[in-house]
């Protein structure tokens, strides 16, 4: 465990002296602040950050690929993964370091957020529930988006395509789940298979959280799907050894 | 050693195959472990997911909002644990899965009912999709029709008593209708009049037959449906029956005009014979029909029907208990989002409020008993009523009325120029008192005025402990002032009738300001009535402002409520006329204005002891803040401008009645709970949000990026 937390710090550490890190959170904050304080913080608006919690799902999209396309594909074009695959620590906590460090990175990018607590508190008396679960969705949401972003580090060397190909999944976990579920047949081969694309969606776990509701079957699908890419990382850094 | 140990393991575990393998024989050894490896860890997430799902969503979570909204409140696990009977709650939403908003809204109301029925073994909770479970259908129409028997023998006997008249009737017009063409026929030298009259009533004959004929298979349709619709059809025949009846009366008039016509020109034996027997053939038919309509009329609407055509809208919970069955409808279960408008698609349209419609269903089934909120008026209704000469069903407050019979109050006008006995409703535990100021004069409906000895009943309730809601009004030439207000008095408080409380505001471009009767707030003091209320608007229209005594009269507590807000902008224009008009100026000789620690008060929440027990009251400053046209005005765009006001009021209510553990604020509600006016700060602090921190964060991207390049 001490060599993960070590590894972490190193991975967050990397992150503060990295501009793509103040680019990446410069551009959350803008998109968010933008969003926020011309839609939700109106007078007379609803006091609640619901509508900003949906559209953080959305921005965070394209900015969670920003944060992790270097990780793993960076290290492997400067053939510095090759030194930490022969350092003293096994596949899985130089993932797990790698994911802790990104995710890690994603909650202080969305710390200044709280500032939106702050305003509606000043200007409203907004439910604080609902925030809280809104964030504790938002960090989960994030976990999963980072997973995703480091799984598509691991199958390549170049940045640009890591980062499209979490593009490419997180738009299809995200935006296009819920789309391709109203094309789809309801069954086929006696699969229920618009129930599965359904079930699968980001939107239908996450919506929940941003209203109040937290319910452990979200928390499940998150968890989930989060340790599934986090294996399925590991399993391409292990691949690199017999491919 | 121990370094050593741990390096020769984590080489061994990383070590590369075997040196001399090819590509191909390494894919081979290692691939298939790697993507059975994928394939299990695939199968293990994807089950986990779906199962969870399946198995227990709904049945572990959280609900984090203040209110609940997504759970039980300890008001409704209370009444369900209480529940007297037994009670079976059916969700009849139709979903499919073509449809994934109709997947979730049933899936919403389903976790609901399913919490019903996880907090108390007396409900039983199932779920019919009436578009595809055939069987759920019979099982529920085949309850129905078993529970409703009894109210269904009456209607039932009629229609077989119609069955036996329609077949009769069937057989006699086509029969009678060929007797008089023969008979037309026949009277050769017959006056063209005469022969007419014979062929037309023929004529009516043969369409009422064809008539019946439609009618009847009206008939068995609506009495042969899976939920009979008896009243409908017992309707239709009697509309029947009676186009009729009233021709088979007419007709022995008409054949005495025929007969005198057949004196000038004799008519054949069967003619005479025709048209002498005119009353045995038609009256034995009108007298069934006669009977018929006595029969039936008594036949009050059949609660079936109700349900039937409650239940064919679609999208509803249906709740029965041994003695009762009701429909919760779509509208109350799904109510439309004031907040929902064009500019905000993502808003919802409409918002659930599910629990509060099933939860007060239930009351109303289970607990008959409930307190009863008296509006004490003066020659006009407040609640119900209204005088349709006047342009109006209900009275001023009907809609408020409507929201507090949801939350299981019994509600009734107590009409003083009508009756001094104070009204006593059936299972009324407890009676409160609302003052509604009287109504300007009407020339058109004279009535004596309202003077305090004609709302002494009431007054002398008060006095004896009965709870209120005192509503003041500013007097002048429209409004001859409140005969209650010794009332005030009683609790310590003054109301300013000669005065009534403004707001200055901008009205143009041009920075004009006029000064309008209109206080709205979205500040209130702390209590238990405001606390829920915080931050929902609260419009004052038109009201005088309430002088809280410095000290209270022996055994009263105030406590303001609401408080005029202190300003150069507001303050209370004794010129009540000049003010109504929107043209107060301020005077500081005159005019009152609030002061910290000295407020003018719009609302009061006061507490006297009479004999030992404590009574409560809580008075406002102005009446038209709580009638429907303030509590519940929407914009063009449907949204509701003032959720506060009906809240306050509902509230207020409840807290005189002594059920503070019910005082909330509906979910509907809550979610409108708005942020304040910023003032000119508005863009300032919009740009701020959105820049602010992005340029903090850039700026100290750019110190490091320098630093490093250092």
């Amino acid at each position: 465990m001490s060599k993960v937390l070590l590894l972490t710090r190193r991975e967050v550490s990397s992150f503060f002296v990295s501009p793509i890190a103040y680019v990446a959170t410069a551009l959350f904050l803008v998109i968010a602040g933008f969003f926020f304080a011309f839609g939700d913080f109106r007078p007379g608006a609803p006091a609640a950050m619901r509508a900003i919690f949906e559209v953080m799902m959305i921005i965070l999209v394209f900015i969670i690929p920003i944060l992790t396309m270097r990780s793993l594909a960076e290290e492997r074009r400067s053939g510095t993964l090759e030194s930490l695959l022969t350092a003293p620590v096994t596949d899985t906590q130089v993932v797990l370091a790698k994911f802790l460090g990104c995710w890690l990175m994603y909650l202080f990018m969305l710390a200044p957020t709280l500032l939106y607590v702050i305003l509606l508190a000043a200007y409203g008396h907004p439910e604080y529930g609902p925030i809280l679960s809104g964030y504790l969705g938002l960090a989960l949401l994030g976990g999963l988006y980072v997973a995703v972003g480091l799984l598509a580090s691991s199958l390549t060397s170049n940045q640009v395509i890591s980062a499209v190909i979490s593009f490419v999944v997180l738009i299809g976990l995200a935006l296009l789940a819920p789309w391709i579920a109203t094309v789809l047949p309801s069954e086929a081969w006696g699969i229920p298979l618009r129930g599965i694309v359904q079930r699968t969606s980001v939107r239908l776990h996450y919506a929940d959280f941003s209203q109040g509701v937290v319910d452990l079957v979200h928390i499940i699908y998150f968890v989930a799907l989060t340790l599934y890419c986090l294996f399925l990382t590991v399993k391409v850094l292990e691949s690199r050894r017999w491919r | 050693m121990a370094l050593e140990k741990h390096t020769n393991s984590a080489v061994s575990e990383k070590s590369p195959p075997a040196p001399g393998m090819t590509q191909r024989q390494r894919w081979w050894k290692f691939g298939p472990n790697v993507l059975v490896a994928i394939a299990l860890a695939t199968v293990i997430a994807f089950l986990g997911v779906w199962l969870s799902g399946t198995l227990i969503r709904g049945r572990a979570r959280s609900d984090w909002t203040k209110t609940g909204r997504f759970s039980l409140s300890p008001r409704t696990k209370a009444l369900v644990a209480d529940l007297p009977c037994d009670v079976r709650i059916t969700n009849l939403y139709i979903h499919s899965p073509d449809n994934p908003q109709s997947e979730e809204m049933f899936r919403r109301v389903q976790d609901l009912v399913s919490q019903y029925g996880a907090a108390s073994s007396k409900v039983t909770v199932e779920e019919v999709n009436p578009a595809v479970d055939a069987g759920g259908v019979e099982g529920l129409v085949k309850r129905l029709r078993e529970r409703y028997a009894g109210e269904l023998e009456k209607p039932k006997a009629l229609i077989e008593d119609y069955g036996k008249i329609q077949k009769d009737l069937g057989a006699f017009l086509p029969a009678e209708a060929k007797r008089l063409t023969q008979a037309a026929a026949a009277w050769k030298d017959a006056p063209p009049d005469a022969t007419n009259a014979l062929r037309m009533v023929a004529q009516r004959w043969t369409q009422f037959a064809a008539v019946g004929q439609f009618v009847e298979a009206d008939v068995t349709s609506q009495t042969e449906q899976a939920l009979p619709a008896y009243s409908t059809a017992v309707a239709r025949i009697k509309e029947y029956f009676k186009q009729v009846g009233d021709n088979f009366a007419a007709v022995p008039e008409l054949y005495g005009q025929l007969q005198d016509a057949a004196k000038k020109a004799p008519a054949p034996e069967e003619v005479n014979a025709l048209l002498a027997g005119a009353k045995t053939t038609y009256e034995p038919f009108t007298k069934q029909f006669a009977e018929f309509d006595k029969k039936s009329a008594d036949l009050k609407e059949l609660e079936l029907d109700d349900i039937r055509r409650d239940i064919s809208q679609g999208d509803c919970i249906l709740l029965e208990s041994p003695t009762q069955i009701k429909v919760v409808g779509l509208e109350d279960v799904w109510v439309r989002n004031p907040q929902a408008d064009e500019q905000h698609p993502d808003v919802p349209e409409r918002l659930f409020a599910g629990e509060s419609a099933v939860s007060s269903t239930l009351l109303s089934m289970c607990k008959p008993d409930k307190p009863a909120v008296l509006f004490v008026t003066f020659g006009a209704p407040a609640t119900m009523g209204g005088n349709p000469m006047m342009g109006g069903g209900g009275g001023a407050f009907a809609q408020m009325a409507a929201r507090l019979r949801k939350a299981n109050f019994i509600v009734e006008d107590w009409d003083l120029a009508r009756s001094p006995e104070m009204p006593k409703p059936e299972h009324a535990t407890k009676t409160i008192l609302v003052f509604v100021p009287p109504p300007p004069p009407n020339m058109q409906m004279p009535v004596p005025p309202a003077t305090p000895e004609m709302f002494k009943p009431a007054i002398d309730a008060v006095k004896a402990g009965t709870p209120a809601i005192l509503l003041a009004d500013p007097a002048g030439m429209m409004s001859p002032g409140i005969p209650y207000a010794e009332l005030f008095e009683l609790f310590g408080i003054t109301p300013k009738t000669n005065a009534i409380c403004v707001h200055k505001v901008v009205v143009d471009a041009m920075g004009n300001e006029k000064a309008v009767p209109q206080i709205e707030v979205t500040a209130y003091e702390s209590s238990t009535i405001t606390e829920p209320v915080k931050g929902l608007p609260t419009m004052f229209l038109a009201a005088s402002p309430l002088v809280v005594a410095k000290e209270s009269p022996a055994g009263v507590t105030d406590q303001v409520l609401i408080a005029l807000p202190v300003g150069a902008d507001y303050w209370a224009d004794t010129n009540v006329m000049m003010a109504g008009r929107g043209e107060a100026k301020f005077d500081a000789s005159e005019d009152l204005v609030s002061k910290k620690g000295e407020p003018l008060a719009l609302g009061v929440a006061a507490t006297r002891t009479v004999k030992d027990a404590e009574q409560k009251a809580v008075l406002f400053g102005g009446a038209r803040f709580a009638e429907d046209r303030v509590a519940f005005y929407r914009d063009m765009l449907g949204r509701d401008m003032f959720p506060g006001n009906a809240e306050l009021f509902v509230n207020s209510i409840l807290w005189v009645a002594g059920s503070e553990h019910l005082i909330t604020v509906s979910p509907e509600t809550l979610q409108a709970r708005r942020l304040g006016d910023m003032g000119q700060w508005v863009l300032p602090i919009q740009l701020a949000v959105a820049g602010g921190p992005t340029l903090l964060v850039a700026i100290i991207g750019i110190i490091v990026y320098f630093w490093r390049r250092r």
